[in-house]
Parts: structure tokens; C-alpha cells; sequence
């Protein structure tokens, strides 16, 4: 191939160097390398240039370059632009797109460089043409490529954001206090935390996922907050996947355990694009510490309202153990301190009858010993809450094997014991137990049932102090009543007597009477005067020792002397009623005694042996033994005393039950005791209904005091 | 306390286990005019009535030993011989005890001379002498 060119006329190369430069532009493929004329019409040609543009030279050359140009270039005239401004300025240089032969586009760098003679004058142009479509197009795919990493990379970073955010409400959800589950249309749970796990009475959100809603639901009796059944199809998840969002207040009882849980519930239904149900969400708001508190509390004031309203405190007692259960406890029980000590169970409660049964017949086997906790709170005056029962703890308090199978049976969980004390007296102790509901007891219930003793014990009190006054005015009553009617009789004598003498004195009858007569009257009169300032004296007595300690005037006195001289005053009396008073003694006794109230006590112990010894013989005897005491007994053949009556005939205006008619203030063994005990002594009672009763006093000397023989003697 | 006339002459008996009382009423009693008979419990009282003896009023105390005022009463209403005559219950206790009594009046201690002899004339109109 021969490069076409026209002959320039460079006087200066010499030929051998435009033979060579003709050899490289003939060789250059990857160049279109070609000459314009001053018009623009092309002037050469190389095999680049046919190879980029497809003309071969002898189609091309003669061409205007506009050829070269896109439609829109050359309408734009920029084929005659770029040679106006390479005349102007020598030089133009672009990237742009070009046309080849076959009409195809391509990226062209084009160098546009004007060509001078000598003389300065233009004669031409060379253009310098590279096609660029492969770089072009690999620039095009990196940048494509760049783009495609870029949209990748941010697409990456969303898929982390989505991730981080979706990680972050699942954390979110798995921690707060609030359960929450998500359902599918067909019922299967596709999503819950921890919290509704734990309500559910599963580990873990795992294990409650991997359960079936009937495993689920199997596990609870659910209820309304009254109580009545809740039908699940009607729980605010099932009616979520309905489309309805709804809450309400759900209780779970576990089966297993009988534990029970309060919720606040709420569904929510999800939906898609189309309307359609896609989830439902429920959220469960457990409020079971809030319930039991606002149960403690309600039970608080129902025991308190129970406590107030009688003043029989075993009775209430009894409603505030019931009100006890199931509310606080699952047992609750009220044990009473007797007499001896021993702790009496005056009520247990469960809210099953057959259990309440089991706890009797439990404390009938097992009564409970000293270092038992009811013992020791009632000891120590201080509450005990034991939070957790353990096996151990069960293994010491019950030795016996059967008595541990028993308790390990039933399950016992926590336990708090609360004294009741009447000032610092204990009086008995609540107990508060949980099994069933797997409920354990803080400090909080300690203070709540502390409380409950507390009122129980001012309830008590309150009993007490009431029965204590009630009593008081009772036995006022009685005083008042026996004193009216101690007072009435020997006042009628009197009245009668001096109403009689006033009437024959009206009636001129007073002077048929003879002196010996009216001075007998008279001194009847004033006989019976005197013995109604002995009575008021007395009854005054009796008022004085009620209220304070008896002072005993000492002197040497002879107790024999002093019975010998009762019973004249009495033979008379015992007489007429068919019977006889017999003394048996050796010699006198004598000690150092307060003679007028020892009077008052041989007094009385005769004088009621007359009263009811009913015509029958009556048997007074006074010994002396060797340590120092003497012995005084009244024994008579009347009626006896049941065993029942025999303390309480001793208490102030008692008298045995069936004396009822018998006159006497009920004052006479109250006064013979506290005498008798103001000596250092003591008085005894031995009676059989139908027997008789025999009175047996026993006196120290004291120090003045003489022995006598101990021979009997009668007299 | 027997008195052989008392038994078959018009008489009061007196069943009153205050002796000081019942003494004095039986002396008021007979410086009134009217023979008067004292007991000093209810059994005593059963015991002279047994004899044939019947009072023309008796003045019943309640309250007694051995034998009370009340059961007394019952004992008499038992035997038709002796359930007619007349009975004044004389107490110092509560009305709605003495009321369980059947009587024809209640004295309320302390008695007075005066309402003891209305009773009395109003049942013995022949025992004033």
C-alpha cells in the first residue's frame, strides 16, 4: 500500500526522512493519521485511518471531513467551527463521537494541528484520529461496575440498618416487663419474648415458640376477672386474627402448680396491603404483684371490718383466717395459748374442705412441739417469715416418717407466723402458709399479716377489756341486788314492827300492851337497827377489799375460842332446823391472827354449812400439825358442790348455781379467802354432788403463835 | 312452832325464814286481832298443813332454805285440799320473779302494817277479834 500525499514541499526534510515518516504513518494502524487541505477536503489517507473510519482512500480523499461527523454535528456546523478555531488558534482537541463508513458511532480523540509553510502561510491541517470505543467501553463498564459495587455497597448497609433495627426491637421486646407474641393467620406463633414465655410458664421464648397453642393453653384454666370461664377463641390474639382489636383483664391458673397470674391482655391485628389479616400481635401486661397487693389490701380491710364487728374474738378470729384464704395464703390457722400453755388451733382454713380436714387430723397426730415456730413466736413476741420451705427444714420439724410424708405431700412453700398478744402478753399466733400457688412470701407480706396480728390483737383486747367491764357491771348488779335484798329483810322486821306499834298507838291499843311487852318490841326494834349497821358496815367492807389490800390487826388469838363462840351464836339456827353443830379440837390454838376477821371466816364457813346443810348434822374440827399450821374444817351433809362451781364460788357475788333463793350476798368465801390468804394461808374445798361439802382451812401461826397437843378432843 | 288451837281456828301461817321477821309479823300480826302461825321455810309449812291445819291466808316469803317459795306453791296448787287457799307473796325480789307465783297480791319488802292488814282483813273477815 502507498500513502497517498501531496507533496508539501518541505525544502528542509530531506528524502530519506519522508521516506521514514512515510513508513510509520503507512504503518500505524491504531491511528488515523491524515491531511487536510486549507478547505477541509481530506488530502491523505493511511491504513489507521481505514481500518477507524472503513473508507478506503480512494473513496475518501477529495472528501470534505465533515464527513466524519454526526448529523447533528454537521447541521451544527461544527466541522467548519473546529477549522475556524484551529486557524485562529493552531490547535483543537476533543473527545467525541464520530462516524465511521457504515454509519456506526464511535468514541473518537481527535487532534486537529494547522500546518504553515515558511512563510507563515496556512496550507493545511493534520488530523490525528484514536478510537476510543474500547476504552470508552471499558470505562463504561467500570463505571458501571463502580455503580453496580456502589448500589451493592448500600444496599449492604441497608441490609445491616434493617438487620441492626430489627435486632434492636427484637431486644428491645425481648426486655421489657410486657409479654409479647405474634400469631400467624393460621394460629401459629411466629415471634414471643421472654416475658410472655415466663407467663406462659416456659423457660424461654424458644420453648414457648416450639410449642403447640394447645401445649400452650393445656397448661391453664383461663378465666375472666370474675372468675367464669374465658372461651379462647375469645382471647385478644384469636380476635386480632378476626380483625379486631380488643383487651381485657385474663386470669391463668397453671394446673400443675394451682399458681395463679393476672394479665391485662390486649391483640392487635396486622394487615396487609390488601387489607387482609396479615398478624396479630398480643401484648400480656402481667399485674399479679399489683393484684395480690390490692388483695392483701382488700383482705386488710375486710379482717379489719370482721375484727370490728363482734366482740366474740374466736368467732372473728375464725372469718379472718377464712378471709385469708385463697387471697393471701393457701392455709391459714389461728392457734391459742391454754392455760397449760400447750397451743390450742382454733381455726384452720384451705380453700379445700377434704385439706382443711387433713390439717386437724394433723395437728390431733402431731401436736406441735416447744421449738416448733408458733412457740417461738409467741416466746419471743416477734413475726417469722420463712420465704422458702425447704426439704431440710421440713425433715427437722417432723421426726415421725409419716408426719414428713405427709407434709412433703403437700407441698409447703413459704410460711409467715404472727404472735397475737394482748399488751405483752402473747395471747396465740396466725399462721400463713403456701403450697399450691407456688407463691413465696417477702417482706412485704410479713409486714401486711404483721398488721393483721396487730388488729387481731387489739380486737382481742378489745374483747377482753369489754368482757372484763361487762363483768364488772354485772357483778354491781348483782351486788346492788343482794344488798337491796340483804338490806330488805331485817329493814321489813323492823318496818313491820314499828309500823304495828304506830297503828295501836292510832288505834288506842299501845297502852293495853304491858311494859314488859312494849320494852320487848322495842328492843327488838333495836336489835334488828343494830344488825342493819353490822350489814351496811359489811357490804362497806366488801367495797373497801374489792379495791385494796386487806390490813390485818394481829393479836394472840385462840381460833378455838373464837369457833366455840360462832357456833352459840349459831346452835339456835341449826336447831330449828332439826340439825346439830359439833366441834372436835385439843385445846385452844392459838397464833397470831386478826381476831374479828378469823370471826368473819368461822362465820361464814358455819353459817353456809347451816344454810345448806339442810337439818343435817354439821362437823367443825381444828388440829394442829407439826409445821407450824392449824387445820379448821367445816363439813356438812347438804346438797355438795359440783366440781364446776367449786372455784368459782369463791369469786366476788358467786354462789353455787342451785342456791339461787338461798339468801346471802355471795360476798362470804370471797371474804373467807382473801382472809384466809392475808394470813399466809390457804382454804380448800372437797365436795361431791349429793355428799356434802367440806371447807378446809389452813393457817400459819406466825410467830406469837402456840401449839397445842394433837389430841382430840370433844367438846 | 305447832300451836294444837292454831290448827283448827282460823289462823295465819307466816312462812318467812328471817326468824326476826317472821316473829314480828306474827306478834303485829295478833296485837291486829288474828292468830298467827309462823314457818320458817317451805317444808315447815308443808308439815303443819298436813296436820288438817287450814289457814285462812298465807303470806309466803320466796326466797328460803330447804324449801323455797316457789316450790312451796307448786306443792300446794298439787294437793286440791289446800291449792285454794289464799296466798300473799311478801319479797324483796326483782316483780317478774315474784309475778311467776300464782297469788292473790305481792307485798314488797319492806312490808308495812298497814297493807299487810288490808290483805288479811280481805281474807279473814272473821279473825279480828
Amino acid at each position: 500500500m502507498t500513502v497517498a500525499r501531496n507533496n508539501i514541499g518541505n525544502r528542509e526534510v530531506d528524502d530519506e526522512a519522508v521516506d521514514l515518516l512515510d513508513l510509520l504513518i503507512e504503518q500505524i494502524v491504531d491511528y488515523a493519521i491524515f491531511v487536510l487541505d486549507k478547505d477541509g477536503n481530506i488530502a491523505s489517507w493511511n491504513p489507521g485511518a481505514e481500518r477507524i473510519k472503513g473508507y478506503a482512500a480512494h473513496e475518501i480523499i477529495g472528501q470534505p471531513y465533515a464527513a466524519f461527523f454526526t448529523e447533528e454535528d454537521r447541521k451544527a456546523g461544527k466541522p467548519d467551527a473546529i477549522l475556524a478555531h484551529v486557524r485562529a488558534h493552531g490547535r483543537f482537541q476533543e473527545e467525541g463521537l464520530r462516524v465511521r463508513k457504515d454509519g456506526q458511532r464511535f468514541w473518537a480523540s481527535v487532534v486537529v494541528t494547522a500546518l504553515h509553510d515558511r512563510r507563515g502561510e496556512l496550507r493545511g491541517f493534520a488530523k490525528i484520529t484514536r478510537d476510543l470505543t474500547e476504552r470508552r467501553q471499558a470505562e463504561e463498564s467500570a463505571r458501571l461496575a463502580a455503580a453496580e459495587q456502589a448500589a451493592r455497597r448500600q444496599a449492604e448497609l441497608d441490609e445491616g440498618e434493617m438487620r441492626r433495627s430489627r435486632d434492636q426491637l427484637g431486644l428491645i421486646l425481648r426486655g421489657i416487663t410486657e409479654g409479647v407474641t405474634v400469631l400467624t393467620p393460621g394460629g401459629r406463633m411466629i415471634f414471643a419474648n421472654d416475658a410472655a414465655a415466663r407467663m406462659c410458664g416456659f423457660d424461654d421464648a424458644e420453648a414457648l415458640l416450639a410449642a403447640t397453642p394447645q401445649q400452650v393453653l393445656g397448661r391453664f384454666e383461663v378465666s375472666r376477672e370474675d372468675g367464669s370461664p374465658f372461651p379462647p377463641e375469645e382471647l385478644p390474639g384469636r380476635r386480632a386474627l378476626q380483625g379486631v382489636a380488643s383487651s381485657t383483664v385474663v386470669r391463668f391458673r397453671e394446673k400443675a402448680t394451682g399458681e395463679e397470674r393476672w394479665s391485662f391482655v390486649s391483640g392487635a391485628p396486622v394487615f396487609d396491603s390488601h387489607g387482609k389479616v396479615d398478624l396479630a400481635v398480643s401484648v400480656f401486661r402481667e399485674f399479679t404483684e399489683r393484684r395480690r397487693t390490692e388483695q392483701a389490701w382488700q383482705f386488710l380491710a375486710e379482717a379489719s371490718a370482721a375484727l370490728a364487728s363482734s366482740l366474740d374474738y374466736q368467732a372473728t378470729l375464725k372469718q379472718v383466717v377464712d378471709l385469708a384464704v385463697p387471697r393471701i395464703a393457701d392455709w391459714c390457722g389461728v392457734d391459742i395459748l391454754s392455760p397449760d400453755g400447750s397451743l390450742a388451733q382454733l381455726a384452720v382454713a384451705h380453700f379445700d374442705p377434704s385439706k382443711r380436714e387433713l390439717a386437724r387430723e394433723w395437728r390431733r397426730r402431731w401436736p406441735p412441739q416447744p421449738e416448733a415456730l408458733p412457740y417461738q413466736v409467741i416466746r419471743t413476741g416477734q413475726a417469722a417469715l420463712i420465704s422458702e420451705i425447704t426439704d431440710a427444714m421440713i425433715e427437722a420439724g417432723a421426726p415421725d416418717p409419716e408426719q414428713r410424708r405427709v407434709a412433703m405431700q403437700l407441698g409447703l412453700r413459704s410460711a409467715m407466723v404472727v404472735p397475737l398478744m394482748a399488751g405483752k402478753e402473747a395471747l396465740g399466733a396466725l399462721t400463713f402458709v403456701t403450697a399450691e400457688s407456688g407463691r413465696r412470701y417477702g417482706a412485704e407480706d410479713l409486714i401486711l399479716a404483721t398488721e393483721i396480728g396487730r388488729r387481731a390483737s387489739l380486737a382481742i383486747e378489745n374483747a377482753r377489756a369489754y368482757t372484763e367491764a361487762r363483768e364488772a357491771v354485772r357483778t354491781r348488779d348483782n351486788f346492788l341486788a343482794i344488798a337491796s335484798h340483804e338490806l330488805r329483810t331485817p329493814l321489813s322486821a323492823l318496818t313491820v314492827l314499828v309500823s304495828s306499834l304506830v297503828r295501836a298507838a292510832a288505834q288506842g291499843r299501845l297502852l293495853k300492851l304491858t311494859p314488859e311487852a312494849l320494852t320487848e318490841r322495842l328492843g327488838k326494834a333495836e336489835r334488828q337497827m343494830t344488825q342493819l349497821g353490822r350489814l351496811i358496815d359489811r357490804l362497806l367492807d366488801v367495797s373497801r377489799l374489792s379495791s385494796r389490800d386487806l390490813h390485818l390487826e394481829r393479836e394472840r388469838a385462840d381460833l378455838v375460842e373464837i369457833t366455840r363462840d360462832v357456833i352459840s351464836r349459831y346452835d339456835d339456827v341449826a336447831a330449828e332446823a332439826g340439825g346439830s353443830i359439833e366441834l372436835t379440837c385439843a385445846g385452844p390454838s392459838v397464833g397470831s391472827w386478826d381476831r374479828s376477821r378469823l370471826d368473819q371466816v368461822v362465820t361464814n364457813l358455819v353459817g353456809n354449812a347451816v344454810k345448806y346443810a339442810g337439818g343435817g348434822p354439821i362437823q367443825v374440827s381444828i388440829s394442829s400439825g407439826s409445821s407450824g399450821h392449824v387445820r379448821l374444817t367445816v363439813r356438812d351433809q347438804g346438797p355438795g358442790i359440783p366440781i364446776a362451781d367449786q372455784e368459782r364460788i369463791f369469786g366476788q357475788f358467786e354462789r353455787a348455781a342451785d342456791s339461787e333463793n338461798m339468801p346471802g350476798m355471795g360476798l362470804g368465801l370471797w371474804l373467807v379467802r382473801r382472809i384466809v390468804t392475808a394470813h399466809g394461808g390457804a382454804i380448800t374445798l372437797s365436795s361431791n354432788p349429793g355428799q356434802g361439802a367440806t371447807f378446809s382451812v389452813l393457817l400459819p401461826v406466825g410467830d406469837r403463835g402456840a401449839t397445842t397437843p394433837d389430841e382430840g378432843v370433844r367438846s | 312452832m305447832t300451836d294444837d288451837a292454831a290448827t283448827s281456828a282460823e289462823h295465819i301461817l307466816v312462812v318467812e325464814d328471817d326468824r326476826e321477821l317472821r316473829e314480828t309479823l306474827c306478834e303485829a300480826l295478833e296485837m291486829e286481832g288474828y292468830a298467827a302461825i309462823g314457818a320458817e321455810n317451805g317444808r315447815v309449812a308443808l308439815r303443819h298443813l298436813a296436820t288438817g291445819a287450814r289457814p285462812c291466808l298465807i303470806l309466803l316469803d320466796l326466797m328460803m332454805p330447804v324449801m323455797d317459795g316457789w316450790a312451796f306453791r307448786q306443792e300446794l296448787l298439787k294437793d286440791p285440799s289446800l291449792a285454794a287457799i289464799p296466798v300473799v307473796v311478801m319479797t324483796a325480789a326483782p316483780a317478774a320473779r315474784a309475778a311467776a307465783v300464782a297469788s292473790e297480791a305481792i307485798l314488797y319488802k319492806p312490808l308495812h302494817m298497814g297493807a299487810v292488814v288490808d290483805l288479811v282483813q280481805e281474807h279473814c273477815p272473821d279473825g279480828a277479834a
